[in-house]
């Protein structure tokens, strides 16, 4: 028998097979598109977290069955190249016609390529009829009135997305681990708990000889938990006029104080912040900052962390690979009779601002636009969004919609007060941040101190935040450029008259307060830069 | 009689008609508007050109405002939005639009200059406040030279209070409320920054809350500092007003809870 000729058949055959697959896969396609009786719409996201495409799937095909002539399809891209595959698809022309916002879409690609819906939202959304939502307008359906950060844009003042979801952070836990070391015992609801839970699950896992931690950290999940422990430190700073006496966080102002000196970390509160995050930081596994989320989820899942921190965007995935049950509690924080970080905590922490997910945005100039946002108005609609909260498990962007027992853990805990600083700095700038998670392995692990991070950190971040400030003060330039643009061209339409002259002016007087707010804090940023070269 | 009749009748007929045709040549520009409105610099350059209307006052006081912000940013783009702004100004003296081209040369040279000119920007601004009073682009050009000396480098803290006072009356000469607003706004801002007093705070935070922010975060700031001020002050009762505006209006805002505890603790109090 000859082998390699035998062989050689079964490779040709084989090759032979999947090309005729594809071709007839290719042929039915092209067949189906240009079919004069079906109206194709595509919709393209980065959520390959187990249970999203199914629900996206369920709630197309209850379109589909509301409307025979149309077919649906979903286009599923990996997190990674999203970015570049969705530019080169808007500028390409071949774009779907619903495309996920978020990963990649800035200002500039929301104008450029995206439809405003904002005049479409007053209008209650037909789906809706015979609902708790009916006759409602379509905005004032979602959770946030379409109000939100996310939802709205305020620099281009207008609405562009359909939000799908919003999420929460929590601890997720291993239920069966959990029964086996602590039988019934309820999970942890103070500070105090959680960090005798920790203890008690090292103890537990060492005497067994079990390959165990606590809590499975990452470079992604830690910093979710780390964020909350410190802004419970800093909460007070922002109670206590830190923002201009308006109880937000002022970015500028936070930033100019850390460049004079009157606040940093080694100021008390944020000492304070950085002793709790290590305080509970012991509970991971060595180096766990040079772990991913994927690392993260995989030891999880095999059993070898009792807990992991994360959002509820995860949840589907747990609920599917892990082979036990998964349930999440809100990670406790410490209250204000706390012997050791009680002192600047002023109480729980609200997510009554717990944003929606930007969502789906319609493209365009693309064929049957006005199909695609049928869908989004049927997929946001009541029906729509039981159907696809209850196959994702995702909480629902619509208010009105039955919360399913698997969604409880997850529901935005509306009792508290605002959170404190980020202990990262993003909003300061890329510098900023960058330093801090270069010192942070000086914080954490057995080697880690408070005294440590802080003494190395000092220089590096003096230089990152003036960095950034720098930056911040070139980009406000830039940005005071398109608003001089945007303030021009809205004046002018304005002043033209005709039916878009009053919608003009709303707008007009919209940017002019972010233009005055934005001038103020430029020239605020430019003397703060003198006063420091001037040191 | 008849003849002179005729005459004016003509001459009305002819101006209503060089009228209708500027308004048709605007409204060519109808798609720029849209689009820079949208911030989309090459996208309305393109429509200008494609309008016909690129050398009305409009189409060209457009055109310098994109040159300006052109990236990458050269020297000889800025020269020439200069040129545009300067020439514009002199031929459309006492309009609106001539008002704006003198504010957009003062612009260019406090933001987009390689190297910014603040004296020169001053003066622009200080011109284009002159000669547009109780225009748009006059209160325009008045607010941002307030908002700029108001945090000159060289006024001492303690010279700050008579400085923020003084400035504090140019308010007064803004006459489209919304842009008065948004100077009440850029002094509270500084004023909070550099240390003006509550008292000197409050009239500004109830001017603003009279006209009423457009967007609901400045909305919802202004009601919790007026709030904290009036309380501050000693004025408690008073401060229920603002907390409660605010309990109405932003029910999921995250501060809610710390307004609704506060407002509990005031009546508490004053029920004493």
């Amino acid at each position: 028998v000859n082998w390699e000729r035998i062989s050689n058949y079964i490779g040709f055959s084989l090759l032979a097979l999947c090309f005729g697959i594809a071709l007839v896969r290719v042929v039915t396609r092209t067949q189906a598109e240009i079919d004069p009786n079906t109206t194709i719409i595509r919709f393209a996201h980065w959520q390959l977290e187990p249970g999203f495409r199914e629900a996206m799937d369920e709630v197309s095909r209850a379109y589909m069955r509301k409307h025979p002539n149309v077919r649906v399809e979903q286009l599923a891209v990996p997190e990674r190249i999203y970015p570049t595959w969705l530019r080169t698809q808007l500028v390409g022309g071949n774009a779907p016609q619903i495309i996920a916002i978020g990963s990649g879409v800035n200002d500039e690609i929301l104008a450029r390529f995206f439809m405003p819906i904002t005049d479409l939202v007053d209008d209650p959304n037909p789906y809706n009829e015979g609902s708790v939502l009916e006759g409602i307008p379509w905005r004032d359906t979602f959770l946030d009135g379409l109000a939100g950060p996310n939802t709205y844009n305020s620099t281009l003042m207008e609405n562009y997305g359909v939000p799908t979801s919003l999420f929460t952070i929590r601890v997720f836990y291993n239920v069966e681990l959990w029964r086996e070391i602590f039988g019934d015992r309820p999970v942890p609801r103070t500070y105090e708990e959680f960090v005798q839970v920790s203890e008690e699950t090292e103890r537990w896992a060492r005497q067994r000889n079990r390959s165990l931690v606590p809590i499975y950290g990452s470079r992604y999940n830690s910093p979710l938990l780390m964020e909350r422990l410190f802004g419970s430190q800093t909460q007070s700073l922002v109670l206590q006029g830190f923002g201009l006496r308006s109880m937000r966080l002022s970015t500028f102002d936070i930033h100019a104080k850390m460049l004079r000196g009157e606040l940093g970390f080694h100021t008390s509160e944020f000492a304070s912040g950085l002793e709790i995050m290590r305080d509970v930081t012991r509970f991971m596994q060595d180096g766990f900052l040079q772990q991913g989320r994927e690392e993260a989820t995989l030891y999880f899942v095999q059993q070898r962390a009792l807990m992991v921190v994360t959002g509820g965007w995860d949840a589907g995935s747990f609920r599917i690979q892990a082979p036990f049950e998964v349930r999440a509690f809100p990670l406790p924080l410490p209250s204000r009779q706390h012997e050791r970080f009680g002192r600047y905590v002023r109480g729980p922490q609200t997510e009554l601002d717990a944003g929606l997910t930007a969502g789906w945005g319609l493209v365009r100039g693309v064929q049957h636009s006005e199909v695609a946002l049928d869908f989004l108005r049927f997929f946001s609609s009541h029906e729509g969004s039981s159907i696809f909260s209850r196959v994702s498990g995702w909480l629902p962007a619509i208010s009105g919609i039955e919360i399913q027992p698997v969604q409880k853990d997850f529901v935005p805990n509306e009792d508290g007060y605002p959170g404190g600083i980020n202990p990262f700095l993003p909003v300061l700038g890329g510098n900023s941040r960058r330093v801090v998670e270069e010192h942070l392995h000086r914080l954490v692990g057995p080697a880690g101190s408070v005294e440590r991070f802080i003494s190395s950190i000092e220089s590096d971040l003096a230089r990152a935040l003036v960095q950034d400030m720098r930056l911040r003060e070139i980009n406000s330039a830039r940005q005071a450029g398109r608003l001089d643009l945007q303030v021009t061209a809205l004046f002018l339409q304005r002043a033209a008259g005709g039916p878009k002259s009053a919608a003009a002016g709303r707008k007009l007087y919209e940017a002019l307060e972010g233009y005055m707010s934005a001038e103020t804090d430029r020239t605020a940023m430019a003397r703060v830069l003198q006063e420091i070269s001037a040191r | 009689m008849q003849i002179a009749a005729t005459t004016v009748g003509m001459i009305a007929a002819a101006a209503f008609s060089a009228a209708s045709m500027y308004a048709e040549t605007v409204r060519g520009l109808g798609e720029a508007f849209e689009l820079g409105a949208s911030g989309l610099v090459r996208e309305t350059e393109i429509a200008i050109e494609q309008s016909g209307a690129e050398e009305s006052p409009e189409g060209r006081l457009l055109s310098a405002v994109l040159l300006i912000q052109r990236q990458p940013r050269t020297q000889s783009n800025l020269n020439r939005a200069d040129a545009i702004l300067e020439r514009l100004s002199a031929e459309t003296v006492g309009t609106e639009i001539g008002v704006a081209a003198v504010y957009f040369r003062g612009r260019l040279r406090h933001v987009h200059a390689i190297t910014p000119d603040m004296e020169a920007a001053m003066a622009f601004y200080r011109d284009a406040a002159r000669l547009g009073q109780g225009g748009f682009w006059g209160d325009m050009a008045l607010s941002l030279l307030t908002a700029v000396e108001i945090q000159d480098l060289s006024i001492s803290r303690e010279a700050f209070a008579g400085r923020f006072e003084e400035l504090g009356k140019r308010t007064g000469q803004i006459s489209d409320p919304q842009l008065r607003k948004n100077l009440h706004m850029s002094l509270v801002l500084s004023g909070m920054r550099y240390g003006a007093s509550d008292e000197a705070l409050l009239p500004h935070l109830e001017a603003i809350l009279e006209i009423g922010p457009v967007r609901r975060a400045n909305e919802s700031d202004t009601l919790i500092r007026t709030g904290q001020i009036l309380e501050s002050l000693g004025r408690f009762e008073d401060s229920l007003v603002p907390y409660q505006r605010f309990l109405e209006r932003f029910p999921r805002d995250n501060r809610f809870n710390v307004i609704r505890a506060r407002v509990t603790e005031i009546k508490g109090g004053l029920s004493q």
